[in-house]
């Protein structure tokens, strides 16, 4: 069967009749964007490769609860945020060094709430992925807060809507538009910092 | 009250107008104000350009692939749906009975009608006028007529596959074939005569003392 001219709501109803090959299409048609939101939020290929593996999971095992109605990839795409924020919240303590605190409202206040990491010791799963994330604009990505990050990744990227974006991350969309103005505001201050650094 | 989009001090339009402009979500008249603003001045102007080379990079971002092998790691911890007929086996199975009183109703109500067919039989081959072939002619005749025409009918209407069409006429051909398929069907009800007896008579007669000696049988 070929299941390219069909609809994701097409293949979700022949996933729920216990097709296989439906199952196999629905995480060949999301594998990437799931993947390359959640290595954007954690910046760790394993647990982004187990986060992802988490999402599809937990959406494939609940099938038979999806509402037609809502966009199965908005669905997708909200179960693979709350999934990562959660592993976020749970090591939050680690994370703070990186990204200041998730509680900040302001730029400065999430610098101030940075703590400094002394010595350079990287894993070499850390090593690895800060060489694939290498790229200035990843760098720059890197230092967003995760509800900035998946809001860049979701508009730019993915080229959601405001409201889909509202949608996914459970926000107004007031909300939404202010995350994705202070992250591109960010975004410049971080780029033109990195490329004077290099 | 001043335009909230319009900043307080030097009258440049907000920050969230310009990121509007270059996303090209502003309404024509808007769009207006706001480039013929930018038209005079190079703050802005600047403001503008920079955004647009932010979205042009935003632009060339790249999608990160998984390792290899993850479809099939993903459905390795995937329960599939069952399919509609290991569900319908499980319901019937759920309707079975479970106490060996339960088992002794369903058992009688499933041979009555067997014995009342069967001494119905016997009645009327008691009669002198009725012969056993004769009983036997009359019969198929009347049921391969009804159920045909009831069977083609229900084929008409509901199922017109070739493969129901199939089974259809299997059936008739049985139906048709005077006392072989007769003496078969015979044979089915003697054995699931012979099969209730003895399911009352292990629930009934013998009083079971373990779990075990229950018989259970889904039907």
């Amino acid at each position: 069967m070929d299941y390219s001219k069909l609809t994701d709501q097409e293949v979700v109803v022949l996933a729920r009749q216990g097709r296989e090959t439906a199952f196999r299409d629905l995480i060949g048609r999301y594998q990437r964007p799931v993947f390359s939101l959640i290595y954007r939020l954690v910046r760790d290929r394993e647990r982004a490769e187990d986060l992802s593996q988490d999402t599809f999971i937990k959406v494939l095992n609940a099938l038979d609860r999806y509402d037609p109605s809502y966009k199965f990839s908005s669905w997708i795409f909200k179960i693979a945020h709350n999934t990562a924020l959660d592993h976020l919240r749970k090591k939050e303590p680690e994370t703070l060094s990186l990204d200041g605190s998730p509680h900040a409202e302001t730029a400065s206040e999430a610098e101030a709430s940075m703590v400094t990491v002394a010595g350079d010791e990287q894993s070499p799963e850390d090593y690895t992925a800060q060489r694939e994330l290498s790229g200035v604009l990843e760098l720059a990505i890197a230092k967003l807060r995760p509800e900035y990050k998946t809001a860049i990744v979701l508009c730019h990227l993915e080229g959601r809507a405001y409201e889909e974006i509202a949608e996914i991350m459970a926000v107004p969309l007031g909300t939404v538009k202010t995350y994705i103005h202070r992250a591109r505001h960010e975004l410049r201050g971080h780029l033109e910092h990195l490329r004077a650094e290099t | 009250m001043g335009d909230p989009n319009v900043s307080d001090k030097q009258f440049h339009p907000a920050a969230e107008r310009l990121d509007a402009l270059v996303e090209g979500n502003l309404d024509p008249p808007e769009r207006l104000v706001v480039e013929s603003h930018l038209a005079g001045c190079s703050r802005c102007q600047t403001e503008v350009e920079e955004l647009r080379s932010l979205f042009s990079a935003l632009a060339r971002l790249q999608y990160f692939d998984p390792a290899p092998g993850f479809v099939n790691r993903v459905m390795s911890q995937v329960r599939l749906p069952e399919p509609w007929w290991s569900r319908a086996g499980q319901l019937l199975g759920s309707l079975a009975p479970r106490t060996s009183r339960g088992w002794a109703f369903a058992s009688a109500m499933l041979a009555l009608p067997l014995v009342g067919v069967g001494s119905v039989m016997l009645w009327l081959l008691s009669k002198p006028y009725v012969t056993g072939d004769g009983l036997v002619a009359f019969t198929t005749a009347q049921a391969s007529t009804r159920f045909t025409a009831a069977w083609q009918s229900f084929i008409g209407l509901v199922i017109k596959s070739d493969i129901t069409l199939l089974f259809a006429r299997s059936l008739e051909a049985m139906a048709n074939s005077g006392v072989a398929g007769t003496g078969a069907v015979a044979a089915l009800f003697a054995g699931l005569s012979i099969l209730s007896g003895y399911v009352l008579y292990q629930n009934l007669v013998r009083t079971p003392t373990r779990r075990s000696d229950y018989v259970s049988y889904s039907f």
